[in-house]
């Protein structure tokens, strides 16, 4: 069980990072709010 | 959302043993998934009840799509976006279904013309338009985004000649509705690109940050 969910995590990870990094490159997120970016995501 | 967003970072963090950088970037993108889940959910129910699905979301997903790399004016919080963005999609959806039925064919070809030489024109000079939480500053990204949006307004085009070309070898009503929702879609989204959508938007956002306000005492 508990390594069923450490994968769970893992994979939430892996699909939350993704998305960050796709909405990172784009100019807006999805209608019309804009949460501040984090810091490491932003462009330099 | 933020709050619940934040939770998942947390605890996805603590389980694995990441940093705090980690953490911020799974918050953004939890935050990302749910709003877009919460918007496409509740202009599906809004729409169900309206009798307009199937439009509500052609319409919600092209403007979202095209607001990808063309930006546009921005509220300042989430509940407002969720609520003013499906009372934007149910609205026009309604408008785009009854406009489909009361104008004639030729003029729809007509509209869609002027709106597609509008959008393209809006699109060169105004694109991509940033906002003050994510600023847009590198030539070469303001660059991509531009040629992005381009792009997708081209595609655009194209699914909108092909749909009246079926409606023309068809005849189902369908294909026009489809083609009216677009084009209500893409004015929607080239309006939120000027100066004149972002003082209404602030202003519609301060309405509905009063609301919110005084329903709960506290902010």
């Amino acid at each position: 069980m508990k390594r069923f969910s450490k994968k769970l995590f893992a994979l939430t990870a892996i699909i939350t990072t993704f998305v960050a990094a796709t909405v990172a490159s784009s100019a807006c997120m999805w209608y019309i709010y804009q949460p501040e970016e984090p810091e490491c995501l932003r462009e330099k | 959302m933020e709050k619940l967003s934040q939770n998942i970072a947390y605890r996805v963090v603590t389980e694995l043993d990441l940093d705090k950088d980690n953490r911020e970037v799974i918050a953004y993108g939890a935050f990302a998934i749910l709003q877009m889940l919460l918007s496409i959910i509740l202009v599906t129910i809004i729409g169900y009840l309206f009798n307009v699905v199937v439009q509500a979301l052609i319409i919600s997903f092209t403007a979202s799509i095209l607001r990808k790399c063309s930006g546009g004016a921005h509220s300042s919080s989430p509940r407002v976006c969720v609520v003013v963005g499906t009372i934007i999609c149910i609205g026009l959806a309604v408008t785009a279904t009854i406009l489909c039925s009361l104008i004639s064919f030729k003029t729809l070809i007509l509209i869609g013309s002027a709106i597609f030489m509008i959008a393209f024109y809006a699109i060169y000079k105004l694109a991509p338009v940033d906002s003050p939480s994510k600023p847009i500053k590198k030539i070469e990204n303001i660059k991509r985004m531009k040629r992005g949006s381009v792009l997708i307004l081209s595609v655009y085009l194209i699914i909108a000649v092909i749909n009246m070309m079926l409606y023309i070898c068809l005849g189902y009503n369908k294909f026009l509705i489809c083609t009216t929702c677009m084009y209500v879609a893409i004015l929607w989204q080239v309006f939120t690109l000027t100066s004149f959508a972002h003082i209404v938007l602030t202003k519609i956002d301060a309405f509905f940050i009063n609301i919110f306000f005084r329903k709960e005492g506290i902010r």
